[in-house]
């Protein structure tokens, strides 16, 4: 079911183009990293989208409502968490939550349980009645997470969520963040640190200079971008054999062989590695991990960035 | 149902913890308490009052005043203050996507951000309501009152959110600049109302005015003044919390706004004008020239918003010369002859109504023109070339100053009796004393140094309209 569509966005700021007429569709339940560096045009399309910013031209449709027109009705659906951000300093958690939850329209008998399980959810149940003023960033950032999470939105839109936190609240917060996705929640968050995006991204879209660059699932993007597929083989003995054997197998290179796991570049489709992997077994290795080695986003955006 | 409002209950939270709650209420009883041990001390040991219901008469008054310090100028810091703690917080993305409308939000922070002003002035009417009482007041003047303060109040609060809501400039100052401009728009009413009160506070009961034919209380025609101009303000407020990076007024707000504007200021001056008082036409002119100078300013197109439209327009547009008058229509000059074109024809219909020449009035129409398009031209420069230097403000500004100051020293310095003239402001004076009207010579210098200064501008802001439209057919 497609959430959003974006037609021919583009956004200028006097004589310079931040976001140059980009196409993108979305569908319920996928998790769109927007990959690029400073200045691509990540937080003016989340701007866009989230209706703080009014595009210069073109057309969105998220979940069927008309960005330009039907903007109260979007807001209302969607949880948007800006790059830099602050709460409500003088209220306590409780009530900055309770605040949210009453102006996205929570109905007033089930605020209080909402904000129960929010505080359960981003793990800051034990300073429910501390002032914001006495959180750490992480802590915010957590809140922040939680204070979208209030209303229960379709789609959240997340600017670079983790940037300015230590590697502890990082953690933290990826694991919020990992959570939501595994909920099946749809997110469209930026980042230009691409570490922060791997694991949990189904899409991505790499922009440069207002552009999206590239688009589509991290699986198909990775095969346009690599020939060949990354797999590792783990052994339990006789290495040295398997080695040979996967030599001797077309359109295979060995990568690395190390304590007995071997990385093989193979540019092959599936039936040609289930082929591989019975042959290994059928001459005798005792194979105990036959596995495609996922591409870090890292690599990919490099790869991308190298070939641009 | 106002309640229910969820910024209410954010503030409620914030502003009403019994632990800064009691700081207010100490203070405010300290206050009155203050004010009541002050006046009883003069009534029992100076006989200043005469008798007990003089006594709560005068206390009466002191309230009032407390309550107009309270609503108006407590009400109106905390309503300028909302939007600015907002962006300096970095909450503001948050405020701006809450879903819920414009008005709500209007609603949350003018009743929100004052809870505790409401409360202390709550607390004020009963008091006033007892004081008057016992001081024997006409029940209708005590109604008058209330209304005269709630409708200013409102007034104040509305205009002080609504000079707020400007995030770009919130982190740099505060909102003077337009509390002043305001306060020059405002000024001839308020002024004119203290003054009537101040002579006739004693039979105040009976002092009218007339709005055209209609005799009003001068207390109800404050109040109904008062409400027009908020429902202005509201009407911005809501604008700004809607399109914030539009405007203040469209093309069409700012034509009607000055079209009520002159027929506010009509009625008010209707009267004295149907007397013939050559005076009073020309500071109705005067007043009414102010606010031409201002709307433009509230209305005002950007450069971004010149080249987004340069970029629709030509992929509309079929030639080039069409292209030309409809980035000319769109730009600011258009509604700067507009609005001027309606104060003319303000300025023709008191003219005509005081018995005046038309043809002498129309010669002093053509300088002000003059006058008027120069500082609408530097205006318009400051626009063109914001992008090119920051700094084009300052020089304007200084340009301006010269522009109006100068003349003025010069006068002095070289003891000119004409030199002045040359400023927009000595112009004014000279026409609105006492003295003999500039003769045609005068006036004709007047127009041609006018007319010359404004061809560098034109030349400048035709530049920039060109740079603009090659600029957009290569992006």
């Amino acid at each position: 079911m497609e959430i959003l569509e974006v037609d021919n966005l583009r956004k200028e700021f006097g004589t310079l183009v931040a976001v140059n007429n980009i196409s993108l569709s979305v569908e319920k339940g996928q998790v769109w990293g927007l990959i690029g560096p400073n200045g691509a045009g990540k937080t003016t399309l989340l701007r866009m989208l989230a209706t703080v910013l009014r595009p210069t031209s073109g057309s969105v449709r998220l979940l069927g409502f008309d960005l330009a027109k039907e903007y109260l009705k979007i807001r209302r659906h969607i949880g948007y968490l800006p790059d830099f951000f602050n709460l409500y300093n003088d209220l306590t958690l409780r009530e900055c939550l309770e605040f949210f939850a009453k102006a996205y329209k929570v109905e007033n008998k089930l605020i209080p349980q909402r904000v129960d399980e929010v505080l359960d959810y981003v793990e800051l149940q034990s300073k429910r009645d501390d002032f914001i003023r006495h959180l750490s960033r992480g802590m915010v950032q957590r809140m922040g997470v939680g204070v979208l999470l209030v209303h229960d939105p379709d789609v959240f839109l997340l600017d670079e969520p983790a940037s300015g936190l230590d590697p502890k609240a990082r953690i933290q917060l990826r694991a919020v963040l990992k959570k939501l996705s595994s909920e099946g929640k749809t997110i469209i968050i930026s980042s230009h640190i691409l570490t922060e995006l791997s694991g949990f991204c189904s899409h991505i879209a790499l922009m440069n200079e207002g552009d999206v660059v590239l688009h589509g699932a991290v699986d198909e993007i990775q095969r346009k971008v690599f020939d060949s597929r990354k797999i590792r083989i783990s052994v339990l003995d006789d290495c040295d054999k398997a080695v040979q054997l996967i030599e001797k197998f077309s359109n295979t290179k060995i990568e690395t062989v190390r304590d007995n796991e071997i990385i093989v570049e193979i540019s092959a489709g599936e039936s040609e590695l289930a082929d591989l992997n019975s042959h290994l077994v059928s001459k005798g290795i005792k194979v105990f991990s036959f596995g495609e080695e996922k591409t870090d986003l890292e690599d990919l955006f490099m790869k991308i960035s190298d070939s641009e | 149902m106002i309640l229910n409002n969820p910024l209410i209950r954010r503030y409620r939270y914030s502003l009403m913890r019994p632990r800064q709650l009691w700081i207010y209420i100490t203070i405010y009883i300290a206050v009155i308490a203050l004010i009541v041990f002050i006046n009883y001390t003069a009534y029992q040991y100076q006989e200043w009052f005469g008798n007990q219901i003089r006594f709560f008469k005068g206390l009466y008054y002191q309230f009032l005043i407390l309550q107009v310090i309270v609503l108006c100028i407590l009400g109106m810091l905390n309503s300028s203050s909302a939007i600015k703690d907002e962006v300096t917080g970095k909450s503001y993305d948050f405020f701006r996507m809450l879903p819920i409308s414009a008005g709500k939000k209007a609603a949350g922070i003018l009743v929100g951000k004052n809870l505790v002003v409401l409360l202390l002035g709550g607390v004020n009417f009963l008091l006033l309501i007892i004081l008057g009482m016992l001081g024997r007041m006409n029940g209708v003047l005590l109604g008058r009152y209330f209304l005269a303060v709630i409708s200013v109040a409102v007034l104040t609060n509305s205009v002080a959110l609504l000079s707020s809501i400007n995030p770009a400039k919130a982190r740099k100052r505060n909102n003077i600049v337009l509390f002043i401009v305001l306060g020059f728009i405002f000024a001839p009413f308020v002024i004119s109302s203290i003054g009537i009160a101040i002579r006739r506070i004693n039979i105040f009961e009976n002092v009218t005015e007339k709005f055209y034919t209609i005799e009003l209380p001068v207390l109800i025609l404050i109040s109904l003044v008062a409400l027009y101009f908020s429902c202005w303000a509201i009407k911005g407020i809501l604008r700004r919390f809607t399109r914030e990076d539009e405007p203040l007024f469209t093309r069409m707000g700012a034509y009607i706004f000055m079209v009520g504007f002159e027929l506010v200021l009509f009625g008010l001056f209707y009267e004295y004008l149907k007397d013939g008082a050559q005076k009073t036409n020309y500071l109705y002119w005067l007043i009414s020239l102010l606010t031409v100078l201002l709307i433009p300013i509230w209305s005002l197109r950007s450069f971004d918003r010149y080249l987004e439209h340069s970029g629709l327009i030509q992929s509309k547009s079929a030639g080039n010369k069409n292209l030309v008058s409809a980035f000319l229509r769109y730009s600011n000059l258009l509604p700067v002859l507009v609005l001027f074109a309606i104060w003319t024809a303000g300025t023709i219909v008191t003219a005509l109504m005081t018995g005046q020449g038309l043809l002498y009035n129309l010669y002093y129409i053509v300088i002000l023109f003059s006058f008027y398009l120069f500082l609408m031209l530097l205006l318009e420069l400051y626009v063109v070339y914001k992008p090119v230097s920051d700094k084009i403000g300052l020089l304007l500004s200084f340009i301006t100053i010269v522009y109006l100051f100068l003349p003025l020293i010069l006068s002095v310095i070289l003891d000119n009796k004409e030199v002045y003239l040359y400023s927009l402001l000595g112009f004014c004076a000279r026409i609105l004393s006492n003295k003999s009207a500039p003769g045609f010579l005068a006036q004709t210098g007047i127009l041609l140094i006018n007319i010359a200064l404004c061809t560098i501008p034109i030349i400048l802001v035709w530049k920039r309209y060109k740079h603009i439209l090659a600029a957009r057919q290569k992006m």
